[in-house]
Parts: C-alpha cells; sequence; structure tokens
C-alpha cells in the first residue's frame, strides 16, 4: 500500500484551507474579465456652471470606467474607434506588462484592436490613449485607472469607503499642442471637472465619509505633465502604497508625490465630524481646480467610487438640515 | 355666466404657469451663480434654519441655501451679476444674526475669493 498518498491528500487539503484562511485566493479561481471600451470624441461638462469642453474620452466620460479585477485575474481587452470619429486613438494599460509595439498601436476610426493580459502585480494603475500626440490624446482627456485588487484580502486593512480620483490638467485650447508642451495649463482638476468635489464652489459636491470609517483613496496622476503633492489638509493620511501595491507600505505621510503617469493608494481615518479638504499642495493647482472636500458627518451617505462622473449639473437646492430630536 | 368666469379663470391659470416656467427657464439657463460659504455659531442656527432660509430667499438675488451639505456651514447661492454684492453679503449676515446665528464669511486656505471679498483669477486668460 502506498502510505505516502494516504499522507499527501490531506496534507495538501490542509494547506490549502490554510491558504484560505490566511486570506489568499485560490489561483484556480482566478477570473478572466472581458473588457470593452469605445473612443468617443465628444463634449463634456467641466465645470459647476456647466461649460462644455470637446473632449476625447473612453466610453464618453472623463475619466473612463473604472476597471476592477484580482491580481492573478486575466484581461480580454477590446477597444472600438468608431467610422464616426476624427482621429486615431489606443489603449496602454500600466497595469499589463505585454509587448506595446504589437498591443499599444493606435487604430484609426473604423477599426478595432483587442489583446489579453494577466494582472500580475497588485495595485492602482493608470490606462491612457497612446496614440500621437499622446500628451493631447491625454490633455483631452483619454485615460483612467484599473484597480488590481491583491489576491491575500489580509494584506492591508479592509477599507470602509473607497473613491477613485484621478488628477489632470485642463487646457484651454484642446487645439493648441504647442500650450500642452510648455505646460501652460488653465486649470488643474481631479475626475474631469474644475473644483468638482468642492462644496464651496457652485455646482460642486463633496466626497462622503462617516467619522472613524477607514477611506481608501485610489489616486492616479495623469498629468500630462504636472507632479502631484497629494495632501489632505486637517488630516495626516494613515498609510500610503506606493503603485497600490500593499507591499509598499508607508506609516503616517503628511504629502506625498504621484508623477505624471504613477499612482498611489491612500488611506485615512477621520476621526472627528467636518470638512477635510484634499489637495495638491503645489498650490498652482490646488487653487485652479485641485480641491476635494471630504466631508465626515455621521449621516454620510454611500458614493459610488467615482462619484459625478459625468458631472450632471443641476440647479442650486435649498437643503435643510434634520434638526436633532431633543 | 358661470362658463365664461371658469373660462376666464383657466386661461389666467394657464399664463401664470407659462410665466413661471419661464421664470423657472431662465433662471436655470441664463443667471450666473456664485456660491459664498458662511460659517455658522449657534445652537439657534439649526434650529432657526426654517426661518432663516425663508428670509433669504426673499431677499433679490439669492437663488438658493444650504444648510445640509457642510456641518456649521451655509452655503448661498447669489446672482453673480449683483451690482451690489458685498452689500448683499452683509444682508446675508444680517439676516442670520437676527435670529441669533452667527454668521460671518468662512475665509480659508481653500477659498477661491481672496481676504479682500475679490474672486482669485482661476484661468491664465
Amino acid at each position: 500500500m502506498d502510505t505516502s498518498r494516504l499522507f499527501r491528500l490531506p496534507l495538501i487539503k490542509g494547506i490549502v484551507f490554510g491558504l484560505a484562511l490566511a486570506g489568499y485566493q485560490n489561483p484556480a479561481l482566478a477570473k478572466t474579465h472581458e473588457v470593452s471600451m469605445t473612443a468617443v470624441e465628444t463634449d463634456i461638462v467641466i465645470d459647476g456652471s456647466g461649460e462644455k469642453y470637446a473632449a476625447w474620452t473612453f466610453n464618453g466620460t472623463v475619466p473612463g470606467p473604472a476597471v476592477r479585477v484580482t491580481e492573478g485575474d486575466t484581461v480580454k481587452f477590446t477597444l472600438t474607434n468608431p467610422a464616426t470619429n476624427k482621429y486615431p486613438h489606443a489603449m496602454d494599460f500600466h497595469a499589463a506588462e505585454i509587448d506595446f509595439l504589437k498591443n499599444y498601436r493606435a487604430i484609426n476610426a473604423g477599426e478595432t484592436i483587442s489583446y489579453t493580459f494577466v494582472a500580475k502585480k497588485p495595485g492602482i494603475f493608470f490606462y491612457h490613449c497612446g496614440a500621437p500626440p499622446m500628451i493631447q490624446h491625454v490633455a483631452r482627456g483619454m485615460f483612467g485607472a484599473i484597480i488590481v485588487d491583491p489576491k491575500n484580502t489580509k494584506a492591508w486593512p479592509k477599507a470602509d469607503r473607497e473613491f477613485v480620483l484621478i488628477q489632470s490638467e485642463l487646457f484651454k485650447n484642446p487645439d493648441d499642442v504647442q500650450a500642452m508642451f510648455d505646460r501652460k495649463f488653465e486649470h488643474v482638476i481631479f475626475n474631469g471637472g474644475v473644483f468638482k468635489y468642492h462644496p464651496f464652489v457652485t455646482g460642486g459636491g463633496k466626497l462622503d465619509a462617516k467619522p472613524g470609517e477607514r477611506v481608501r483613496i485610489y489616486f492616479v496622476n495623469a498629468g500630462p505633465n504636472e507632479f502631484s503633492a497629494f495632501h489632505p489638509i486637517g488630516e495626516i493620511w494613515d498609510n500610503v502604497y506606493e503603485s497600490g501595491n500593499p507591499a509598499n507600505k508607508l506609516t503616517g505621510i503628511q504629502t506625498y508625490v504621484v508623477g505624471p503617469g504613477s499612482a498611489a493608494t491612500f488611506d485615512v481615518v477621520v476621526e472627528s465630524a467636518g470638512a477635510y479638504p484634499i489637495v495638491t499642495h503645489s498650490l498652482t493647482g490646488a487653487l485652479r481646480g485641485a480641491i476635494a472636500v471630504l466631508v465626515a458627518s455621521p449621516d454620510a451617505k454611500a458614493q459610488p467610487l467615482m462619484p459625478m462622473v459625468p458631472w450632471n449639473v443641476t440647479v442650486p437646492q435649498t437643503e435643510i438640515t434634520p434638526v436633532p430630536v431633543q | 355666466m358661470d362658463r365664461i368666469r371658469f373660462t376666464l379663470l383657466a386661461v389666467l391659470l394657464a399664463v401664470l404657469a407659462s410665466a413661471g416656467e419661464l421664470l423657472l427657464s431662465s433662471v436655470s439657463a441664463a443667471t450666473s451663480l456664485e456660491r459664498h460659504a458662511f460659517q455658522l455659531t449657534g445652537a439657534s442656527c439649526i434650529s432657526q434654519q426654517t426661518a432663516i432660509i425663508t428670509t433669504l430667499l426673499a431677499i433679490p438675488g439669492i437663488h438658493a441655501v444650504d444648510f445640509s451639505s457642510v456641518p456649521d456651514h451655509a452655503l448661498v447661492d447669489i446672482d453673480a451679476d449683483q451690482p451690489n454684492g458685498r452689500q448683499l453679503l452683509s444682508v446675508v449676515i444680517q439676516a442670520m444674526n437676527s435670529r441669533a446665528c452667527q454668521a460671518e464669511i468662512m475665509r480659508s486656505c481653500v477659498s477661491t475669493m481672496s481676504l479682500s471679498g475679490q474672486s482669485i483669477p482661476v484661468s491664465t486668460r
């Protein structure tokens, strides 16, 4: 009788069970995600007065849709450039490790391109159009984020609330490529809008959380040129993870620099109710649009990963706070 | 006679409804608004908010008042083309103070207005 086989099976089962207890996802359960996007050349609202901008987008919004997979998953991606478009477009996923000549090439209007990659590393990654001139395709809005969750769910504390924030520069004239090279931006913005999450500006919203919640911000700097000095006014980042990888943990950070094309995940636990503006501390950027106010309140409601995308500006309404029952 | 009165009343209501819609449309489409934040102190700010809001909305140039978005703050949207903008802000403060709610214009590092009340330029035009 082969006694070694008698021990091997329970041993294997025990290891798998132990890994599951430790939070590791069974590799056999890695998924395949079919992700399709369309290059859409369209006007979008960029500020609280409803002003429009001639953007180039993925799926009609700036930023494009947030993609979310788990470490080890396969992404089967297809980009469609409709025949009605005027310009070529492309897709570069920073989460992929594949040949760029073959996969990130520009396609003309009327064409599609497909490629597959495995999300091998956990983190928050930038995606963007790489068609030339790339500086213009990024400046006009062709970017977004892909979250690759770690396969070990216990690699970091569980977040109570999550947001994706993408910083970029906005240039007044979308056709002035020289201005983009010369860094003559009009505004610095989060998620495609000037003061989009600044409630002290007409049309502005806010980010909501309850006191005591762990708020996780997946932050991407789309550029195209400026660095971000990401800072929470009135708070300190409890943890910062470079590129969003739990292995790259920093603790107690006041301000963290994220370069163009890079990303990081930021955790903050706001202990008391109040308003905590999140800014780029490169102040010419903050005071020209890159301020997002996190309002901590016991009655904070749930919000999507990227609130107010697209930005549907409404006429301001009169709002009343419920009076506490005595 | 009753039929004539009824018809006249219906016509009058239709005219008033149309005028109301036009008024709303003009506010939403053509009016340029700016928002001012006021820091509030005093328990009566919340308990008296309905009365404060009613008073403020009766003032020409004020379009919306929001007590709920930011704790201890009132956000007031006013007509940006008001010729007497600074006076209007004083009127808003007086209306709140009259209800035992201390209000002052919020000025902080994230204000888009300078201390002199001038809008900070947000473009390079």
